[in-house]
């Protein structure tokens, strides 16, 4: 890996336990990221992508006042959001289905789950860089496309097959 | 409908797979960080065993119960990553009770007792 890849990137971790922000900047240190901003919570960090420019955030689930959802979501459809578009992989400890599909129907850009090791932090990060998602803004979803099909330039009547046949 | 592909343009195109070097540096500098804190964990369970002591005014005021998942919930995430996946496993359990809201009876607070003896061991 080009170790300068990550050095323009700017990511904000938002994290209320010590000791996992301090892992996950640990990570992103050692993968040369150039600059790594802090929030304890939801609302601290909603501020930060106010005022800074931000490339990526990596946000915990469980946070007070604001938790991680309610962040994606501000950062979705609020509109003194600075980027409504913004990278978000929500770390958690939590597995089960209704976790993941909440954090999905948030606007949530990728899950990743604890325990973190350097290599799950990347495979995260490639994904949301080499495999973008169509950005959706509607009435009842903003987000990246919550489907993740392959055949993403086909728009006929038989899209949602997948290329494979009805007969 | 747009493509969130600004990172790309900026980092352009990255290997499938992390350089194992920098998995090796991350792995060594997370270990030294790991015996920099360890002592910290056990104050962190002497803290829950406050928390906890007694059972059923915890377990009967929703602020204080709320509190108490707040605080396992964090255990659960931290302990696997500082190399200690069965309290992870124990503090997971404590939440999955903390998350009923249901009023609790006798064997909730004993479950309750018995998790946080359970993790004070480990």
């Amino acid at each position: 890996m080009d170790t300068t890849a990550f050095q323009e990137l700017t990511v904000l971790v938002v994290e209320d336990s010590d000791y996992y922000r301090r892992l996950i900047i640990t990570n992103l240190e050692a993968m040369s990221v150039g600059t790594t901003e802090e929030s304890v919570n939801g609302e601290d960090a909603f501020e930060a992508q106010q005022v800074r420019s931000i490339d990526l955030a990596l946000v915990d689930l469980e946070m007070e006042p604001v938790n991680g959802l309610e962040l994606t979501r501000k950062i979705r459809r609020d509109e003194k959001s600075a980027d409504r578009e913004l990278p978000i992989i929500m770390i958690t400890a939590h597995t089960d289905e209704e976790c993941v599909f909440a954090a999905r129907d948030a606007g949530v850009t990728e899950i990743l789950t604890k325990p973190i090791t350097a290599e799950s932090l990347y495979k995260r990060i490639y994904s949301v860089v080499m495999h973008p998602r169509p950005f959706v803004e509607h009435e009842t979803f903003v987000g990246p496309d919550r489907r993740r099909g392959d055949c993403t330039e086909y728009h006929g009547p038989d899209r949602r097959l997948n290329g494979s046949s009805t007969e | 409908m747009a493509e969130t592909s600004k990172l790309r343009e900026k980092v352009g195109d990255l290997p499938a797979q992390l350089d194992p070097a920098i998995v090796e540096r991350v792995e060594a500098e997370v270990a030294a960080f790991n015996s920099e804190v360890e002592a910290e964990f056990g104050d962190e369970i002497a803290h829950l065993q406050e928390l906890t002591s007694d059972g059923s005014g915890v377990m009967s005021d929703p602020e204080r119960r709320r509190a108490l998942y707040r605080y396992v919930h964090r255990v659960w995430g931290d302990a696997p990553s500082r190399g200690h996946p069965l309290l992870g496993r124990a503090a997971e359990s404590l939440c999955l009770l903390l998350e009923n809201d249901e009023p609790s009876d006798d064997m909730q607070i004993a479950i309750l007792e018995h998790h946080v003896a359970a993790m004070a061991s480990i």
